[in-house]
């Protein structure tokens, strides 16, 4: 195992890179505080050092705190409209949207939006900066605004909605585009290199020098990769050609973003990005190489880092690189992974006898590794959770990278705006083989002290193109990244102490009673005391993926065999059936044995007995059951999602998911019932006395489930029937039986008694029809169909006995809705992942999109290239999209939908099949325009979009045609105006809304759910009602 | 016989009152109530209060459903949509009160189907109701109808209140069943003398459809606070 302290030991990176490249996966989410502990030592200042740096220090901000002109530009944004505060916030939101919005009403609206919602007034004229107010309305409209102050009601909003009310909206349009356009100005170098290279001459002349990036959004599409490297071919061109500066300061460098050069930058694809995006950054290298322009690989997600090392390593190999020395990559401190990419890096360099730079930061994309890790509950961060805790691991790999030994191996390039960590570094340096870079507009006055009194080299990382594609993606960096604008204010604060900010991250650090920060719990601490959260390995990273495919692997040829269990014992029938793989049907699954009229009588017999006892079993007995269940289910991972494969036609993350849904289903349940079943509570009647009832099983409970989710869903309604007290028979989907009998044994092992839970594999009409007509079931869960809920609720009604509960989860027609405040990159992200994950196989799917005209062509453009990308084929590869549909009646019936529209709709675009897909029952995702969702008949079950066209002023009339379907499942929103969205949820009758993100995917628990009208009954799964509604409510 | 176009038109009436009514909130609608309360015997204020407390503690505040830094989850809840409330001969003033309460405070319309006995009572509720500002359309009566069954063809509805015997109900239930379109609702008391349904902790429930709200805080930047956490005192 990798030790920290190892690194400063000169044998080490003397190690063979292919050693050293083996310690750097299993680090990506070690322990926080054991991996701290071993930080802390290389981070620790000697006597000296510690002196060095504070002198230091504090003597750049005195010095910064003395000049007059040491504010500007972003610094001083961020100084009058701090971050942390809702103006700051809303600022930025507007910042980030307003440009690209193409139809004046809905960038008034926006406007309206931001502007009325926040404390403005107490901004007026508060900065000394020109760019400051006139990068707000300030300047721009302090003037009227003190006019029209006389009526002021005291509260400070009110000023500016009287302001924009009494103004006509243009007007305010018009100073708010030209606000923003300063600020792009100063957040943007030059709209073109040329530009840059023209503004940077000034900074040039005070002795830095330039790394220009043409940064933006990721490609989603060929067509945006070809786009962004024609700009980064310009300009390694212009800046090979440009002269200024050369023999003054060192030759400006270009930075490449490689999410901006492949439209699939992803572990998933690696092949192709080992491939095409090679070739694409060698014929880059190339060029640079020939004009002596340095290229830097930009740092991206946590996922992405060994794609990115992988994908350096070739290049960095191949012969058009070797020897050039200017080819580098940025390393991020806050990445556990940090200081072990150094060391394989060094040994690199000394394989191959050249020097790699490399631009140590602190890491921009902090927030998203935290919600992603908790979201997929993965095994801890990738990241350090306090900012300390980041400084100093920063510190930690500086002294690696400034220790004799890396020395010409690697050039370092110190990125911080923070005065102490460059004076700590400064301090802790016996060479100048280095250099200090900072983000153009920010940290000017600092670096300009630093050029001044020391001789070092300092770069500015400058961002180059046009205002609207590039501020958006700027304001994300810097909100993502928010703590930097504290660090801002207190520099430039003279009531700050500078004692305060001069504190060695080490001693910070050290000082504290946990080096993690308890504030932000572990992914699977998430939901508190209560439950654990569901685990999911992490399948981009190398150290978590090897060993679980290999564990799944070794289940991949199983056969599996199945068939009704009833009292414990799984019994062979006469009717048995092949299960067959829907992705290849030549590979046999196992068998399943249906369940025999006479076995559903049986079962009948056996839990209506068993139901007795099964209710009178104490409630946490109960739900402790379900505890062991959840922990059987994570325990045998890799044979479920193994399953899911191959009967299911599932791909590996839906797979962990499935999984990951059912256990979260037994732990909420189980929290649930302990909370309110089976034990006397209090309550207060209307007649004003107390009153003392408990809620109770109601008896034997069908619970009939869906092939889509085989195992979540089916779990999900049998934990919940189960835990209130009631015996349960389930009747798993025909296609997906294996599943539902695997995990009815699990079930069994974790304690369930035999005589509460039965399995009737079969059709509907030999085991659904005869179960929902016995007058002994007390109720049903089901989920499927509209059609069939009508059928089982109008069996149920039929019988000679009492109404009993019906809690049906049924179809949808989803929608969502975008205007042109979005962002088309998000939009068709989330667009593609919500209609054609699963292969469109979801209850919750995207199925009817609608598009504000104004942005219409970009998106559906941009659309049908991202759906060229994806990739439909075997489920259980990495590479694998999308997999098969269920079987060969879901598939005819997709097709002839298909066939239909292409005859009466305009066909956007269809992903091509590859030839393997001949073998099992595959539907290429295919997108449609169609004039109104009226026109669908009913929901289409697969990978099937449909797109709507519709004026920014008939979003009412959107929102009336989505309620008249009847449908009300699940609806998304795109939109950065907070009003419209909220007008949207408002007046939209579904029961799961997504706003800003994809709209499948819901957590138990966190997002319980359900539909309304005819896509369900409720209560929602997994929310806090749903239990309720399969007990009795017992008076005592 | 009750007259299917009277019927017709008054769900649709009621129906264009709903999203309006519906968007009030849990504490709009008890305001509105008050002055309709107020006017009730004792009996009946206790089981209309009552249901109204039940709605402000269980369903007026949406529910912050914990989960993942980034993103906010808010569990809230609305009524279903038009419900008819219907009693036989034997349903009481106070069964009619509480069902009628429990459905306009969850946020549905309603039409008041009472036995031919009960229709001077229930002209006085609706009176009432209108007098404390609440729109007419959201509870409106439907007067003739001979037997409850008889309202189980009512286009677009959502659910049926009703105090009846288990023949009835069972019967009811089937007419509902054969219905194409939504599940409806069917809420019935049988308990006519203890009205154990109606003031049961889960009564509401059956008016509601819940909705959750997911939003992505983050769409436009990552959330610059959460880093701050760690430099709380501890």
């Amino acid at each position: 195992m990798f030790k920290a302290i190892d690194v400063l030991n000169p044998d080490f990176i003397t190690r063979p890179s292919a050693e050293l490249w083996t310690q750097i996966s299993p680090l990506y989410a070690i322990d926080e505080n054991r991996w701290l502990q071993e930080l802390l030592p290389l981070a620790q200042p000697s006597d000296a050092e510690l002196e060095g740096t504070t002198l230091g220090a504090t003597d750049l901000i005195e010095q910064v705190r003395a000049d007059d002109a040491a504010i500007h530009m972003i610094d001083a944004l961020l100084l009058e409209y701090s971050l942390d505060t809702r103006e700051g916030i809303l600022l930025m939101c507007l910042a980030e949207a307003l440009m690209r919005i193409p139809d004046a009403d809905t960038a008034d609206a926006l406007i309206r939006d931001k502007l009325s919602v926040a404390d403005w007034k107490k901004h007026l004229k508060n900065s000394d900066s020109l760019f400051v107010n006139a990068s707000t309305w300030g300047l721009l409209l302090t003037g009227k605004v003190v006019t029209m102050d006389e009526k002021d009601d005291g509260t400070p909003a009110n000023v500016i909605n009287r302001l924009v009310n009494r103004f006509s909206e243009p007007v305010i349009r018009k100073a708010m585009y030209q606000a923003m356009k300063i600020m792009g100005h100063q957040f943007v170098l030059g709209r073109n290199i040329g530009e840059a290279l023209k503004r940077g001459r000034k900074s040039r002349d005070l002795g830095y020098t330039y790394s220009f990036d043409m940064l933006g959004e990721a490609a989603l599409t060929d067509r945006d990769a070809d786009k962004y490297f024609a700009d980064y071919v310009r300009a390694v061109e212009a800046v090979g050609h440009d002269t200024y500066g050369d023999g003054k300061t060192s030759r400006p460098t270009i930075s490449i973003k490689l999410s901006a050069l492949h439209p699939r930058y992803e572990v998933g694809q690696q092949a192709r990005v080992l491939d095409e995006l090679f070739q694409r950054v060698l014929q880059l290298i190339g060029k640079a190489r020939a004009l002596n322009v340095g290229i830097t690989i930009d740092a991206e997600e946590a996922d992405r880092l060994e794609l990115s090392l992988t994908l350096f390593e070739k290049l960095y190999r191949d012969p058009a690189c070797a020897g050039w020395g200017n080819f580098g990559l940025v390393v991020q401190a806050y990445s556990k992974r940090a200081l072990a990419v150094l060391t394989w890096l060094a040994s690199l360099a000394g394989e191959q006898g050249d020097r790699i730079p490399v631009r140590l930061v602190k890491g921009a994309y902090w927030d998203s590794e935290i919600k992603l890790c908790q979201q997929r509950g993965i095994d801890g961060y990738p990241v350090y959770t306090r900012k300390e805790a980041t400084d100093t691991a920063y510190l930690a790999c500086a002294r690696f990278l400034l220790s004799a030994p890396v020395r010409g191996k690697i050039y370092p390039q110190f990125a911080s705006h923070n005065a102490h960590t460059v004076a700590a570094i400064l301090a802790m340096t016996e060479h100048d083989d280095f250099e200090f870079q900072r983000l153009h507009g920010m940290g000017d006055a600092l670096y300009n002290r630093v050029l001044k009194n020391h001789s070092v080299s300092v770069r500015i990382y400058a961002p180059v193109g046009s205002h609207k594609d590039l501020l958006p993606y700027l304001v994300r960096r810097l909100l993502e990244n928010g703590a930097n604008s504290s660090f801002v204010h207190r520099l430039v604060d003279a009531r700050h102490p500078i004692a305060d900010l001069i504190h060695h991250p080490v001693e910070t650090l050290s000082s504290r009673a946990s080096l993690a920060n308890p504030h932000i719990p572990l992914p699977r601490d998430l939901y508190g005391d209560e439950r654990r959260n569901s685990f999911s390995p992490n399948i981009e990273i190398d150290s978590q993926w090897t060993p679980f495919k290999q564990a799944v692997d070794g289940f991949m040829q199983q056969q599996w065999n199945g068939g009704p269990i009833i009292g414990g014992t799984r019994r062979k029938t006469e009717q048995v059936h092949p299960v067959l793989a829907p992705q290849n049907h030549g590979i046999r699954v196992g068998e399943m044995h249906w369940a025999s009229t006479q076995d559903v009588t049986e079962a009948l017999d056996l839990l209506s007995d068993g139901f007795f006892s099964w209710n009178a079993t104490p409630v946490d007995s109960r739900a402790a059951c379900l505890e062991r269940l959840a922990d059987l289910l994570e325990d045998n991972l890799a044979e479920l999602v193994a399953l899911c494969h191959l009967e299911a036609g599932k791909t590996i993350q839906d797979s962990i998911d499935e999984v990951r849904e059912a256990v979260d289903f037994c732990r909420y349940y189980a929290v649930q019932a302990r909370r309110g079943l089976g034990q006397p509570l209090l309550g207060t009647a209307f007649t004003g006395k107390d009153r003392q009832y408990r809620l109770d099983g109601r008896g034997v409970f069908v619970c009939i489930s869906p092939w889509n989710f085989p195992l979540a869903i089916f779990l999900g309604q049998v934990s919940a029937a189960l835990v209130a007290g009631n015996s349960v028979i389930a009747k798993p989907a025909e296609q997906t039986s294996l599943i539902a009998c695997r995990t009815v044994e699990l079930a069994l092992q974790a304690g369930i008694p035999a005589n509460a839970i039965a399995l009737l594999p079969g059709d509907g009409a030999s085991v659904g029809a005869p179960l929902t007509r016995d007058p002994r079931i007390a109720g049903v869960a089901f989920t499927g169909s509209t059609e069939t809920a009508q059928l089982i609720n109008r069996s149920l009604a039929q019988r000679d006995a009492e109404i009993v509960p019906l809690i049906a989860e049924t179809g949808g027609q989803n929608a969502m809705i975008i205007d042109s405040t979005s962002l088309p990159e998000q939009v068709v992200r989330d667009v593609v992942h919500s209609a054609f994950a699963s292969a469109g196989q979801r209850c919750s799917a995207l199925r009817v999109l609608y598009v504000q005209e104004d942005v219409a062509d970009r998106i559906i453009d941009m659309l049908r290239g991202a759906m060229s990308q994806q990739v439909v084929g075997d489920p259980s590869l990495h590479s694998t999209d999308i997999g098969p549909v269920i079987d060969r009646k879901a598939q005819q019936g997709l097709l002839a939908h298909i066939e239909k529209l292409k005859a009466s709709a305009q066909l956007i675009g269809q992903t091509p099949l590859p030839p393997s897909t001949s073998q099992g029952t595959f539907v290429a995702p295919t997108a449609f325009l169609i004039s109104d969702i009226a026109v669908l008949e009913r929901e289409q079950f697969g990978p099937i979009l449909h797109v709507v066209r519709y004026k920014a002023s008939e979003l009412d009339k959107v929102i009336d045609a989505i309620n008249a379907t009847g449908y009300g499942l699940t609806l998304g929103v795109h939109s950065r105006n907070e009003e419209t969205t909220r007008h949207i949820a408002r007046r939209t009758r579904v029961g799961n809304i997504y706003i800003n993100r994809d709209q499948i995917g819901a957590v138990v628990g966190v997002q319980p759910f359900g539909g309304q009208g005819l896509s369900g009954t409720g209560p929602k799964a997994g929310g806090p009602r749903y239990l309720p509604r399969f007990t009795r409510e017992v008076a005592l | 016989m009750i007259k299917q176009t009277q019927l017709v038109q008054a769900a649709q009436s009621a129906l264009r009152a709903w999203e309006g009514w519906n968007g009030l909130g849990v504490a709009g609608r008890a305001q509105l109530l008050q002055h309709f309360v107020a006017q009730l015997n004792l009996e009946q204020t206790r089981i209309a209060q009552w249901q109204i407390d039940q709605a402000l503690r269980l369903i007026d505040t949406p529910l912050e459903m914990q989960g993942p830094t980034g993103e906010s989850n808010l569990l809230s809840t609305s009524g279903r949509g038009l419900y008819i409330i219907a009693g036989e001969q034997h349903s009481s003033e106070t069964a009619i009160v509480g069902q009628l309460v429990a459905a306009l405070i969850s946020g549905n319309v309603v039409l008041l189907a009472p036995d031919a006995s009960q229709i001077g009572f229930c002209r006085d509720l609706l009176r009432q109701l209108v007098a404390g500002s609440c729109p007419a359309a959201v509870a409106q009566l439907i007067e003739g109808a001979e037997s409850i069954l008889e309202l189980s063809q009512c286009p677009s509805l959502a659910g049926i209140a009703c105090v009846c015997d288990d023949n009835t109900a069972r019967e009811l239930n089937r007419q509902l069943s054969s219905r194409d379109g939504v599940l409806v609702q069917l809420v019935a008391e049988t308990d006519a003398a203890g009205l154990s349904l109606i003031g049961s902790e889960q009564y509401l429930y059956r008016f509601i459809t819940e909705q959750v709200c997911t939003t992505n805080t983050t769409a436009v930047g990552g959330n610059a606070t959460l880093l701050e956490l760690g430099s709380q005192a501890e």
